[in-house]
C-alpha cells in the first residue's frame, strides 16, 4: 500500500469546479480534505505505489482540475515487501531494465 | 492508533498545510513537524533530478529510504513536489544496482576488487596523461566536480575536462558573460512571485520545472493577474495555462526578439534613462569574438531598423500583431516581467545570440533588477549551476569563474593550490563535441584522447549524432573507456571498465540549482555492497598515481595533492574505510570556497549550508558573524558589491565601466533546414515522468509504468499523408542516422505540421543517432532542437506497449 499526500488546484469556474470536486469524491482511492480557496488537500491510497503515478497522470487530465501537487509519499510497506528490490542485490550489465 | 492510520493522518496534515500555503500564500497559523511515522527518522537533501533544487525530507527505516515528503521549510517548493521528486527515493532500489567493479573481458564483464580496478585507472592516466579526459557531468556534487577538476587541471596539468552541461546551458553562460561580464542569473525565484507578466521562450516548465510552474499557477488561483505567454515550436503542457501561444518557425526566436527590439527603439518605449546610465550596445566581431565590437546606440538602431512586424512575422510565422503585443508589455514601465528559458535558446546553433537577444530586450526596456523585473534562465541539471559553471569543471575553466587563457587566473589558482608556477595550462583542453570526436578518431589520425572516465552521465545515449562522435570508439584499438555509474546505463555497458558509484543520500552531497542557490546533505543510507563515492574513487585515482610517482600529485612542499589531517595528523581518505573518518565535502568545499570571491561569487562555511535549506550567492559575513544571501545581482538595494548610492552597478562589465552590453545580434539560417528529401523538422526533450536518458526514472516502476517508452508526435495533418495513427511503428530518419518508433497523435504535446517531436529518455530508442552534431560557435553547445529528417510508416508492425 502506498499513501500519498497531494494538492489539487481546481479551476476557478464554478461549473468545473463541482464537475471536478464530484468526479474525486467518486474515487475510492481518495480521500479529499478541506478545500482553502481552489486549494484541495487529498490523500490517495493505491494498491502499489505505481497506481500512484497513473492516478496523478488522471487527475491531471480531470475537467475542472488545474494543477496537481505532490506532497509526500509514504512507501514503507511496499519497500518491506522486498519491491523494488533490496540494496544488496549484485549489479549485471546484461541486465536492461529494472 | 494503528499505523497506518497515523501514516493517513500525516499525509493529510501535510497535504493541509500545502494547500493553506498555496491559498494564502503563506503558512498556516501553526506550522505543524514532520510527519509522525513510526520508526522512521527523517533529514533534509535536494531532489535528485532537476535544477529546480526543490527539497525533499527523506524518511529512513532500517537503513533504507522509505518516505519522502516535501520539505515545507524549503522556499524553493514549500512543501511540494512534482511526480519525480515523489519517487525519488525508488531510483536508489532499482533491480540492477552496479555492486562491483566490472572489467570487460572479450564480450562479458568480469568482478574485479577496487585496487586493481583503481591500478588500471592510474596506469592508463600515468603512461599517458595528454591522451586521458573526464567527461562529467551537471550531476556531479560541488564537492565531486572539485575533486575532477583539481586532479586534470592542478594534478596532470592539462584542461581535458568537460561536463554533459556543455550540452544543456554553455549558451547561457556565453550569453552572461557576453552580456553582463559574469556568468549567471542576476534575478531568482522571487521574481516568479513578483511579476506581471512570465514569458517562456521555447521552454516548458509545467513539465520540466514542475513545481516552480506551480508557483505561478498558485498566483493565479488566489485571484492575482499573471499573464503568461509562450513562445515556442510546439504546443506543450504549458501552453495549456498561458493566455497567449506564439508558435515560431524553429530557429526564428531571433528575429522574434529583433522585432521587439526594432519597436521599443522606433515607439521610443525603451528606458532610455536606464539605457543611458548602466548600458553599452554591442554586435559581432570580425573575426567573431565572444566580446565583439563596441557599436553607437545609431548604429544599433539603425540595425534593428529591417526587423518590422512585418518583416518577423514572415521570418518568423509568429503574427505582427504579436510582436506588437510583446513590444506593448516591454514598453510599459507599470508592468514586471521575467523571461524563463532553458533548452530552447540554449540548445541552438546561435544559443549566445538569442541568449544575449532575450537580455537585450529586458535591459533595453528597463526590465531589469526589480523583483519580477528579470531575464533568468534555468537549468536542467541539480548542479549545472553549482558544480559546472562555478566550480568551473569546462575545459577552458578553473573555479569560481577564473579561466585558464588568463595568467593571472592562473597564478592565483597555483597560489591557492600551493602548485608550483606554470604547473596550470593555459590551453583550454576539447570541448564536450572536440573530445568526444578525437576519442572516436584512431590515434594517428589526430583522435588525441585516448581514455575517458565518465561520471555521473550517459554519453552513448545524450551526445548527438552519436553514431559518429561515440560509436566508433568502441572499435578502435586503444581507446579506454571508464565509467562510474550506478546502473548499467548504455554507456556503462559500452565500458572497458566499470566502477559502481554511490547515489544522492548514499553519500555527502552539495549542488547549486537554478537560482544561485547551494544546497548541503548528508549520507542517510549505505550505498549497495562495493558501491562507492565518486569524489573517493577520483582521490583514490591520484592516490594511486601519487604512490606511481607522478609528479604533479604533489603541492610544491611534496605534499598530496589531496592531504587531509586531523589534529595535525593525515587521515587516509584514499582507503576508504577511512573516508568517513572525517567529512571530506567539507573540507572539500571550503577549499574551493576560496576561490569565489574573485568574482564575488562568495560562498559562506559549510556549517551555513548544514542549517539552511540552500543560499543564494554572493553570501556574504555581515558584522554580527551572520551570512547573508543575495536574492537580486546588480541591484543596489540588495547586492552588497554595488558600490554605495549606486541603484545598479554592473561590477564585472566586459567595458569595464559598470554597464551592461545590450547586443545586435542578425537573423541567420540554420545549418540544416527541412528540404525536399527531409521535409520534417525534428526537435528532441524531455517528459515529465523522465529524467534525461532515463536511467535512473526507468528504473522507477511507477514512472516507468506511467510513461514506458519513446515516441514520435506528428501532427495529425501530417500523420494522415503519411497514413499513420497512434501506436503506428514509423521510420525517422536523418542523414545521420535512422530510428524506428510508434508514433503518438494528440498525444501530451502537439507538433505544428512539418514538425515531430521525440523525447529521448528512452535508452532503448536513442533518437540521439538522428541528431546533429552543429554547435554554436562561442560555447560550443550542440542544437539538439533542429534538424531535418523524413518519416515513413514502417513496414513493421508492433503495437505500443
Ligand atoms: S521539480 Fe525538479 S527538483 Fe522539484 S521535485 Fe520535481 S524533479 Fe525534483
Amino acid at each position: 500500500m502506498a499513501i500519498s499526500g497531494l494538492v489539487i488546484t481546481l479551476d476557478d469556474d464554478p461549473e468545473r469546479r463541482r464537475a471536478a470536486l464530484a468526479a474525486l469524491r467518486a474515487d475510492e482511492r481518495l480521500t479529499l480534505g478541506e478545500p482553502t480557496g481552489n486549494h484541495l488537500p487529498l490523500i490517495a491510497e493505491t494498491r502499489r505505489a505505481r497506481e500512484g503515478v497513473e492516478l496523478i497522470e488522471d487527475l491531471f487530465t480531470q475537467p475542472g482540475v488545474r494543477f496537481v501537487d505532490v506532497v509526500s509519499v509514504d512507501m514503507s510497506d511496499e519497500l518491506e515487501d522486498g519491491d523494488p528490490a533490496s540494496a544488496d542485490s549484485v549489479g549485471d550489465p546484461s541486465h536492461e531494465e529494472g | 492508533m494503528e499505523r497506518r492510520q497515523f501514516i493517513k493522518n500525516a499525509a493529510m496534515a501535510s497535504a493541509t498545510v500545502a494547500a493553506t500555503r498555496l491559498a494564502l500564500g503563506k503558512d498556516p497559523p501553526k506550522p505543524d513537524s514532520l510527519p509522525p511515522t513510526p520508526g522512521v527518522t527523517w533529514d533534509k537533501a535536494p531532489c535528485r533530478f532537476c535544477g529546480t533544487g526543490c527539497h525533499v525530507q527523506v524518511g529512513v527505516k532500517n537503513g533504507k529510504v522509505v518516505a519522502i515528503a516535501g520539505d515545507r521549510k524549503a522556499e524553493v517548493n514549500k512543501g511540494l513536489l512534482c511526480v519525480k521528486g515523489y519517487h525519488v527515493g525508488l531510483a536508489l532500489y532499482g533491480k540492477d544496482r552496479l555492486t562491483r567493479p566490472l572489467l570487460r573481458k572479450g564480450d562479458r564483464f568480469e568482478p574485479i576488487g577496487w585496487d586493481q580496478a583503481l591500478e588500471i585507472v592510474a596506469r592508463r592516466i600515468f603512461d599517458d596523461p595528454e591522451g586521458f579526459a573526464i567527461y562529467g557531468s551537471g550531476q556531479w556534487t560541488i564537492p565531486e566536480g572539485y575533486a575532477a577538476l583539481k586532479l586534470v587541471k592542478a594534478g596532470l596539468g592539462t584542461n581535458n575536462i568537460d561536463p554533459n552541461a556543455r550540452l544543456c546551458m554553455a549558451s547561457a553562460v556565453t550569453g552572461f558573460l557576453a552580456t553582463y561580464g559574469v556568468d549567471e542569473p542576476a534575478g531568482c525565484y522571487d521574481d516568479l512571485d513578483e511579476c506581471d507578466v512570465l514569458i517562456m521562450w521555447g521552454n516548458n516548465p509545467a513539465e520540466m520545472h514542475p513545481v516552480l510552474f506551480s508557483r505561478v499557477i498558485d498566483r493565479r488561483s488566489r485571484g492575482e493577474k499573471v499573464t503568461l505567454i509562450d513562445i515556442g515550436t510546439r504546443r506543450t503542457r504549458t501552453s495549456e495555462h498561458c493566455q497567449h501561444h506564439l508558435l515560431f518557425k524553429p530557429h526564428t526566436d531571433i528575429a522574434v526578439a529583433n522585432g521587439i527590439l526594432h519597436l521599443l527603439l522606433e515607439r521610443g518605449t525603451y528606458d532610455r534613462a536606464f539605457v543611458e546610465k548602466h548600458c553599452r550596445f554591442r554586435a559581432d566581431s570580425d573575426p567573431a569574438t565572444l566580446q565583439g565590437k563596441e557599436i553607437g546606440f545609431d548604429e544599433f538602431k539603425r540595425r534593428l531598423a529591417e526587423y518590422t512586424p512585418e518583416r518577423v512575422q514572415q521570418i518568423s510565422g509568429v503574427s505582427a500583431q504579436d510582436i506588437r503585443m510583446l513590444a506593448d508589455l516591454f514598453g510599459r514601465r507599470d508592468l514586471r516581467i521575467t523571461s524563463l528559458w532553458c533548452m530552447g535558446p540554449n540548445q541552438h546553433t546561435r544559443g549566445t545570440a538569442i541568449n544575449t537577444l532575450i537580455h537585450a530586450v529586458h535591459l533595453l526596456s528597463g526590465h531589469f533588477g526589480r523583483p519580477g523585473d528579470a531575464p533568468t534562465s534555468l537549468t536542467g541539471q541539480p548542479s549545472a549551476c553549482g558544480t559546472v559553471r562555478e566550480v568551473g569543471t569546462l575545459a577552458h575553466a578553473l573555479p569560481g569563474g577564473l579561466v585558464v587563457s588568463q595568467a593571472e587566473d592562473r597564478k592565483k589558482a597555483e597560489k591557492l593550490w600551493n602548485l608550483p608556477e606554470g604547473r596550470v595550462s593555459g590551453k583550454p583542453g576539447p570541448h564536450t563535441v572536440e573530445l568526444w570526436r578525437r576519442f572516436s578518431t584512431p590515434k594517428d589520425e589526430g583522435g588525441t584522447i585516448n581514455t575517458v572516465w565518465v561520471q555521473v552521465t550517459n554519453p552513448a545515449r545524450s551526445l548527438p549524432n552519436v553514431n559518429e562522435l561515440f560509436e566508433p570508439s568502441r572499435r578502435i584499438d586503444g581507446k579506454f573507456l571508464i565509467v562510474s555509474d550506478v546502473y548499467p546505463s548504455a554507456t556503462a555497458q559500452a565500458a572497458d571498465l566499470i566502477l559502481p558509484s554511490a547515489m544522492w543520500v548514499e553519500k555527502n552531497g552539495m549542488v547549486g540549482n537554478s537560482e544561485r542557490r547551494t544546497q548541503q546533505w548528508f549520507r542517510m543510507v549505505k550505498p549497495p555492497g562495493e558501491a562507492r563515492d565518486d569524489a573517493w574513487q577520483l582521490i583514490a585515482v591520484a592516490r594511486k598515481l601519487y604512490e606511481l610517482g607522478h609528479p604533479g600529485m604533489k603541492d610544491k612542499d611534496g605534499r598530496f595533492l589531496f592531504a587531509m589531517e586531523q589534529g595535525g595528523v593525515e587521515v587516509p581518505v584514499w582507503d576508504y574505510r577511512h573516508y568517513y573518518d572525517i567529512n571530506v565535502d567539507s573540507r572539500l568545499f571550503e577549499e574551493y570556497r576560496t576561490f569565489t570571491r574573485f568574482k564575488h561569487k562568495d560562498l559562506a562555511p559549510y556549517d551555513e549550508y548544514v542549517k539552511a535549506r540552500g543560499l543564494r550567492w554572493p553570501v556574504v559575513e555581515q558584522p554580527d558573524g551572520t551570512w547573508r544571501e543575495t536574492k537580486f545581482r546588480f541591484a543596489g538595494f540588495d547586492d552588497p558589491y554595488v558600490k554605495k548610492g549606486q541603484e545598479f552597478d554592473f561590477y564585472h562589465s566586459t567595458t569595464k565601466d559598470g554597464r551592461a552590453q545590450i547586443w545586435f545580434r542578425p537573423y541567420q539560417p540554420p545549418p540544416e533546414v527541412p528540404d525536399a528529401e527531409y521535409p520534417f523538422w525534428l526537435c528532441t526533450g524531455r517528459v515529465l515522468e523522465h529524467w534525461h536518458t532515463g536511467t535512473m526514472t526507468m528504473r522507477i516502476p511507477q514512472l516507468r509504468r506511467a510513461m514506458p517508452q519513446a515516441y514520435v508526435e506528428l501532427n495529425p495533418a501530417d500523420a494522415k499523408k503519411l497514413r499513420v495513427t497512434s501506436g503506428d511503428l514509423v521510420v525517422l530518419e536523418s542523414r545521420r542516422g535512422q530510428l524506428e518508433l510508434p508514433a503518438w497523435i494528440e498525444g501530451r504535446g502537439a507538433p505544428p505540421p512539418g514538425t515531430v517531436f521525440v523525447p529521448f529518455f528512452d535508452e532503448s530508442l536513442p533518437i540521439n543517432r538522428v541528431t546533429l552534431d552543429a554547435h554554436d560557435p562561442f560555447s560550443k553547445q550542440p542544437d539538439y532542437k533542429k534538424c531535418a529528417v523524413r518519416v515513413r510508416r514502417s513496414a513493421r508492425r508492433i503495437a505500443r506497449p
